[in-house]
């Protein structure tokens, strides 16, 4: 019981990890992660569309803008 | 311990090896690493850049400069383990190096390129508080040259100042040399921020001069310290563009925050003699974030690159929080759980 809680743990705590490296590979990734956790940001939205266009996936970045209008 | 150590480097080789293999430079990296002149001025060493500036021309390609970042991110959970080791005894060196190799909120400075300063002074830092706690006490002489180190590699490592007097309460050694080490840091750390003000030790693209009223910059700085205390416990929302507002609702959030965080420095002096970790580990973090509540970056407020020193600070509370809850459990059912 005690050995699985201490895995538990480390096993969650590692995929949390994980996740979070994922997520500096490239600018597309870093700033959809940062659209994720905080989608109403203005920072994390313009850089995200800006680093979609850059990486020429402008049909994702115009589909991320028209999902802002009311 | 010897297959821990091996289980570790192996868990960090299967996380950023792929990131070294294929991750480009992202945010400001394109800016600080590429962009950067190899020319290195008094300024940028006075301002606490010189180091990492020398270092970015050469280490510029990304793979190179992802592979830096993560040997030097190894050196530091080795060094860290090693102090802990020391001061606490080998469970705990072990625990906190662990708790370093583990944690989501470390992966910032370490993935992102231009973390590597940050990683820079962490080494310098625990250098420094490795020659304080030897056991030969001429060690003590090196203490402000390393600490001269970690500030010229980024300005946060004039934090290790602060921390010199925490790890000597928790060593509770006779002081004689390490006094004079101690007193030696300070003098050179004040004659270094004596050179310019404090106001100049901006971050990249922050520009000089660059203000806003004391009682905001405080605001946003308490509810960003706090937003990593709780991403600490629960690093679940991590994001390199932290939600913290400057507007009314953000000064009373930041009220009642405070009075929590009194109320936590409470706990810590209580619990000194205890649970004399839990109150270096609190004393560890603040010593770290207390500088910036003085120095205004308003464009960038406490991330979690900036909170990489404070992490040897952070495992040493959740090593105490897991001992706390280890003696209720015994007290309440007679049983321990697994104590690391």
């Amino acid at each position: 019981m005690r050995r699985w809680l201490l895995i538990g743990i480390l096993v969650v705590v590692g995929l949390l990890e994980w996740r979070a490296v994922r997520a500096w590979r490239s600018e597309p990734a870093l700033w959809g992660h940062a659209y994720v956790v905080a989608p109403r940001s203005p920072r994390a939205v313009s850089n995200y569309v800006k680093a979609l266009i850059a990486a020429g996936r402008d049909a994702e970045a115009d589909a991320i803008l028209n999902r802002r209008e009311p | 311990m010897r297959w821990w150590i091996v289980g570790l480097v192996a868990w960090l080789a299967l996380l950023y090896g792929p990131h070294i293999w294929s991750a480009s430079f992202v945010y400001e990296d394109h800016q600080l690493v590429q962009g950067s002149v190899p020319d290195v001025t008094v300024r940028d060493v006075m301002h606490g850049r010189g180091l990492s500036k020398a270092s970015w021309s050469v280490i510029d390609t990304p793979r190179m400069a992802h592979l830096l970042n993560v040997g030097l991110h190894l050196l530091v959970i080795g060094l860290a383990g090693w102090l802990f080791t020391r001061l606490a005894g080998r469970r705990t060196g072990c625990v906190v190096a662990t708790v370093l190799a583990l944690h989501p909120l470390t992966v910032q400075a370490v993935a992102y390129a231009a973390g590597r300063a940050e990683l820079m002074a962490a080494v310098a830092v625990l250098l420094a508080l490795l020659c304080l706690t030897a056991q030969t006490a001429w060690m003590s002489v090196y203490v402000p040259v390393l600490l001269a180190v970690a500030y010229v590699s980024k300005e946060t490592g004039i934090v290790g100042v602060g921390l010199l007097p925490v790890v000597v309460w928790l060593t509770n050694r006779a002081w004689g040399i390490r006094l004079a080490g101690l007193i030696g840091s300070g003098a050179l750390m004040y004659a270094l921020s004596q050179v310019s003000t404090l106001q100049v030790l901006v971050n990249v693209g922050e520009g000089v001069g660059f203000r806003i009223a004391a009682w905001e910059w405080v605001t946003m700085q308490g509810l960003a310290v706090w937003r990593l205390l709780i991403l600490s416990v629960a690093p679940l929302w991590l994001t390199v563009d932290p939600p913290i507002h400057r507007d009314s609702a953000s000064l009373v959030l930041f009220g009642a925050l405070g009075m929590l965080a009194m109320a936590l420095l409470e706990c810590a002096w209580r619990a000194r003699d205890r649970y004399p970790l839990f109150t270096a580990g609190i004393a560890w973090v603040g010593v770290v974030a207390a500088p910036r509540f003085v120095v205004q970056t308003p464009r960038s407020p406490f991330n979690e690159h900036q909170w990489y020193l404070a992490m040897p600070g952070v495992a040493c509370v959740l090593v105490s929080l897991w001992q706390m809850a280890d003696d209720q459990c015994a007290a309440w059912w007679g049983r321990r759980m697994c104590l690391p």
